[in-house]
């Protein structure tokens, strides 16, 4: 890989501090209330509560954090520091890759071990985690983790070309285009069961290859998108 | 290199830039004056690629510059730009990375020279330090032209000194085109070759400084005196007061009759009378 690109990856890793604490307090304060009830529960305290949701979801808040983050703050300062558009759009998608895999590498760990733990516990009836809610555990960890992390992707994507169309009068517009597309689309029953068909296929579809392939296929097409975007993105 | 052929930019019914063209093919210092609001920080944008132009075309190297061609050899330090929050050793290293020909030994020479402490952290950095470490990071990049907006706004007279020394050494090491816009032309006299004067989007003048230096002169003396002498002169302003008058002139030079002096005119006064060019009785 390009020297310039990885560094403008590297960048985008290492800058987004605040999605960064913003997720792992969170994450810390709802694991610290979950070990509270755990330590209540083996005491013998009701804790009065038959499903909760699981917390390994609440990390996936810093894909769509770190986006905004990037998308808004990253390029002014990239193009200081000497770097191109290119390069930050090049960077910024492979930053993407790996903030996702991450993100659901943890998420995939989070739902084989910590909810197996809690559930085993006896504490919660049931435990909510997406995964199992999407049907992309059923397969086993490694599908689990692709179904996860091209969702993420995806994710990303979106967030980053929405934030970066902010900056100008177009963005306004697609946002109330998304806004009049989802009110309508749910209203009118023919155009439901197309917005139905359109989130089955990237989040719940039965074949997980289909699934894996709208996603990735969606994500790289709309990047694609964005670099036009990114163009008009005045520094 | 740097062709602009009747450029225009318009932000909204304001118009920033209108019809200017400018032609710069020499290395050098370029100082570019202007009023607040004349156009100065819009033309380089423009001309780094940040934004892009209403009508017309800005060429360098022959290739045409917008936002999505932004020009490769063009380096852009805007004033109050900011940087990551990062040491400023890691800063330098990531300029290293992300520029081809960074010369990094420049970049630790001068902010060692400056006062720069490596382990500090951006925001930790007093404004003045902050500029110029961005200023560094572009001066030791290899782009064939570098331009600094304002980039000693704020600064005290001892660091507007060095800054002033780090540009003329940057380009004694390696010349190149340096285009920098400040409001403190005296000081940046020491070091500029070029001076490019812009009002209302326009260029009013682009000379050398040893023209401003040969042809811009007062004339002062009793107006029965002075007056009959401007007749065939460029008489730029004029202050009148009581039976004297001073009369500022940008052409050819003449002998002054007895009576009547003759004094440079300094490079601050010469652009307030120039851009100014009110007479006052």
């Amino acid at each position: 890989m390009n020297k310039s690109v990885w560094e403008a990856t590297k960048l985008n890793l290492k800058t987004v501090r605040i999605p960064y604490a913003i997720t792992a307090s969170l994450f810390v304060f709802m694991l610290a209330v979950d070990l509270i009830k755990l330590f209540a529960f083996w005491s013998g305290s009701d804790i009065g509560e038959q499903t909760n949701v699981s917390i390994g979801n609440l990390i996936w808040l810093l894909i769509p954090l770190a986006a905004i983050y990037i998308a808004a703050k990253n390029l002014r300062r990239m193009v200081n520091l000497g770097g191109k558009r290119k390069q930050f759009f090049v960077g910024s998608f492979i930053g993407y890759l790996i903030l996702a895999a991450a993100v659901s590498l943890a998420g995939t760990l989070m739902y084989y071990f910590y909810d197996s733990f809690i559930l085993n516990t006896g504490m919660y009836k049931g435990l909510i985690n997406l995964l199992d809610v999407w049907g992309w555990a059923v397969r086993g960890p490694v599908i689990a983790f692709i179904q996860q992390f091209v969702f993420l992707f995806l994710l990303a994507v979106l967030t980053h070309t929405l934030t970066l169309l902010q900056d100008s009068w177009h963005g306004w517009v697609i946002d109330v285009l998304i806004a009049v597309f989802i009110a309508v689309f749910t209203a009118i029953a023919p155009l439901r069961a197309a917005l139905y068909g359109f989130f089955r296929l990237i989040l719940f579809h039965p074949n997980a290859i289909l699934q894996i392939a709208a996603c990735a296929i969606l994500a790289v097409g709309l990047y694609t998108l964005s670099y036009s975007a990114l163009n008009r993105k005045k520094i | 290199m740097i062709d602009f052929s009747t450029v225009s930019k318009r932000y909204g019914s304001t118009v920033a830039i209108d019809h200017l063209s400018l032609n710069i093919s020499e290395d050098g210092i370029y100082c570019l004056l202007g009023k607040n609001g004349a156009g100065k920080t819009t033309l380089m944008k423009l001309l780094a690629g940040y934004i892009g132009v209403t009508e017309g075309e800005i060429t360098v190297d022959g290739k045409a510059v917008s936002p999505s061609r932004m020009p490769e050899s063009v380096n852009f330090v805007e004033s109050g730009s900011v940087q990551f929050n990062m040491r400023v050793a890691d800063l330098i290293e990531s300029a290293a990375n992300l520029q081809e020909e960074f010369d990094r030994d420049f970049a630790l020479e001068m902010a060692k020279k400056f006062g720069l402490a490596l382990n500090k952290k951006y925001k930790a950095l007093s404004f003045g330090m902050k500029t110029m470490l961005t200023t560094i990071i572009v001066l030791a990049n290899n782009s064939k032209i570098i331009l600094l907006d304002e980039p000693v706004l704020g600064f005290d007279a001892i660091t507007r000194d060095q800054f002033n020394t780090l540009i003329l050494e940057s380009f004694q090491s390696r010349p190149r085109i340096i285009i920098v816009s400040t409001h403190l032309i005296d000081e940046i006299a020491k070091v500029i070759e070029q001076l490019i004067i812009i009002n209302e989007g326009r260029i009013l003048l682009h000379t050398d400084l040893g023209d401003i230096d040969e042809h811009a002169y007062t004339l002062t003396g009793p107006v029965q005196a002075v007056n009959p002498l401007l007749s065939g002169l460029n008489c730029i302003s004029k202050t009148t007061v009581g039976s004297m008058v001073a009369a500022h002139i940008y052409g050819e030079r003449i002998t002054p009759p007895d009576g009547v002096t003759l004094d440079r005119l300094t490079l601050q006064d010469f652009f307030i009378k120039f851009v100014g060019g009110n007479s006052h009785e």
